[in-house]
């Protein structure tokens, strides 16, 4: 097999890169294949601007002016937001798409119906993933008090499950959302897809290979390059509002990017001995680097070593 | 402030109360990917059965924004990804994926349209007949009117205008006069000198920037038409 269709793209504020193993020739084909990256690419852009915290203009910042009324949002936002908050409830808070803390730190303390400095701020608790409320039947959002939502971890993991569907055509391809993967089929050389988990801190060297197909492979670490009006804060342990610090790294093996992406972020706040073991509750597989380099790898691991 | 959740994913739930996440993310995706289905599907369909397809089959090499044949790595940024691509094989080993030669001819026989994939050793494929190429580029040279001329091209993702100034009957210059799509006219600034090489509208597609593509087409096409 030979890869015939290779393309990059910036969205999301990384590089996007979507690969299509196939070799038919034929200009028929070549167009198939076109038309279907361009649609992929266009889900990445659809999520980023439903789901962008910075644009003003985006379905998340007009549904988080909105308190205490329900919102019916568009599916897509609808859905991000309910998996946030359930990956909050999972973790305990661990993971948690609000930043009500971080906001309050930054003053924004402001009465948000009379504009006066609300002076109990300072002792209310900071608003949490508990302070949105989902109603399923209804499908709507409430917001229980002013926050922003960060959709991070959980709309690129939501993208890259929604361009490999629109792949699903095809039996071998590649989504490479800088470094969260989603891997189909075989490689271009015929053989199960190859990643190099990555030594969190040596770039360049990797510290296991592993070999997937169908499965996605999601990495959170403390060395990634965001976008530049990403502050990192996911990283965030929301319990404590401090950096996480025991880990370097986590690595995910899902089925789906949204699961794994949100996991890897999860188990990077929870450290080994808790990321694992939500890992294994979850039923996924992931390796967590710490930040004196020991290797914690979970039980279902190794069954990918190459 | 604890907040009721009688209604919130209780079916998800497990005994102990836990969501099962795999399941919820499945649902999520599903139920994204059919509510915006439609709408992606209608417009891709359209390219698919050639509402956008504007000219006669032809051998054009598309310009691809990335290559389009295993004989170029893969140029994944180093830095943020943890896949490491088997690198590909050299050209003379491939099969036959590298698209047939362009045969672009400009009937002035000044300019040759080169195409951006590497050629391959020999072409595997049947290629269309270049006379079809070649007689579509010599019906659109027809002795045009000296002067500028501007005209719109639509797109899903919005407006091009462009202008072609003609000098002795040729295309001397064309380029975009406004660029009101969504996305940066840049993604396809490197197809705008084919239309002076080629002395037609037939610009390559740019891949990744269809739409774009589209909309500078029907622009120049139209520019062309006042200059008839």
């Amino acid at each position: 097999m030979t890869a015939v269709h290779a393309h990059q793209t910036t969205v999301m504020g990384t590089v996007l890169s979507i690969q299509i193993v196939d070799d038919r020739a034929s200009r028929p084909a070549r167009r198939a294949r076109e038309a279907a990256i361009e649609r992929a690419v266009e889900w990445f852009r659809r999520v980023e601007s439903d789901c962008s915290r910075f644009d003003a203009r985006s379905e998340l910042r007009r549904l988080c002016a909105t308190i205490d009324k329900p919102i019916r949002p568009g599916a897509l936002l609808f859905q991000a937001v309910r998996f946030a908050v359930a990956v909050a409830e999972e973790t305990g808070g661990a993971f948690d798409p609000t930043v009500g803390a971080v906001m309050r730190d930054r003053g924004f303390d402001t009465h948000y119906r009379t504009g006066e400095r609300d002076t109990s701020s300072s002792t209310a608790e900071a608003a949490s993933f508990r302070d949105v409320a989902i109603d399923d039947v209804a499908r709507t959002i409430t917001l229980q008090r002013p926050l922003l939502l960060d959709l991070g971890a959980v709309a690129k993991g939501l993208a890259i499950d929604l361009a490999a569907r629109e792949l699903s055509e095809y039996e071998h391809f590649a989504i490479d959302a800088g470094g969260d993967l989603f891997l189909a089929g075989r490689n271009p050389e015929g053989e199960a897809w190859s990643v190099g988990i990555r030594n969190p801190r040596s770039p360049s060297e990797t510290i296991q290979r592993i070999r997937v197909g169908n499965l996605a492979v999601c990495t959170s670490g403390d060395y990634e390059r965001k976008s530049v009006s990403d502050d990192g804060h996911h990283l965030i342990d929301a319990r404590t509002g401090v950096s996480a610090s025991e880990s370097a790294s986590a690595t995910v093996v899902a089925s789906s990017a949204m699961v794994a992406d949100a996991l890897a972020t999860a188990a990077f706040v929870l450290g080994p001995a808790a990321g694992l073991a939500l890992v294994k509750r979850h039923r996924v597989s992931a390796l967590i680097v710490t930040t004196s380099l020991a290797v914690h790898r979970s039980a279902g691991w190794e069954q990918y070593a190459a | 402030m604890p907040t009721p959740r009688t209604t919130h994913m209780s079916r998800s739930r497990d005994k102990r109360g836990s969501i099962n996440l795999t399941a919820l993310g499945s649902a999520a995706v599903i139920a994204v990917y059919s509510a915006g289905y439609l709408r992606t599907r209608s417009a891709a369909r359209k390219f698919e059965s050639g509402e956008f397809d504007r000219r006669p089959p032809s051998t054009a090499t598309p310009v691809a924004t990335a290559p389009d044949s295993a004989t170029h790595a893969l140029a994944v940024p180093t830095p943020m990804d943890t896949v490491v691509m088997v690198p590909a094989k050299p050209a003379a080993q491939t099969r036959a994926l590298v698209p047939t030669a362009s045969v672009h001819v400009d009937t002035t026989g000044t300019v040759d349209s080169v195409p951006s994939a590497p050629q391959a050793p020999a072409p595997p494929a049947p290629s269309a007949p270049a006379a079809d190429t070649v007689t579509a580029v010599a019906d659109s040279v027809k002795r045009l009117k000296d002067g500028t001329y501007k005209g719109w091209g639509t797109s899903r993702h919005g407006d091009i205008e462009a202008a072609v100034e003609i000098k002795a009957g040729r295309i001397v210059n064309a380029y975009i006069t406004q660029c009101l799509t969504r996305y940066s006219c840049d993604r396809i600034a490197v197809i705008i000198p084919q239309v002076v090489a080629r002395q037609s509208a037939e610009v390559d597609f740019v891949s990744g920037a269809t739409q774009s593509t589209n909309a500078f087409y029907y622009a120049i096409l139209e520019a062309l038409s006042k200059a008839k």
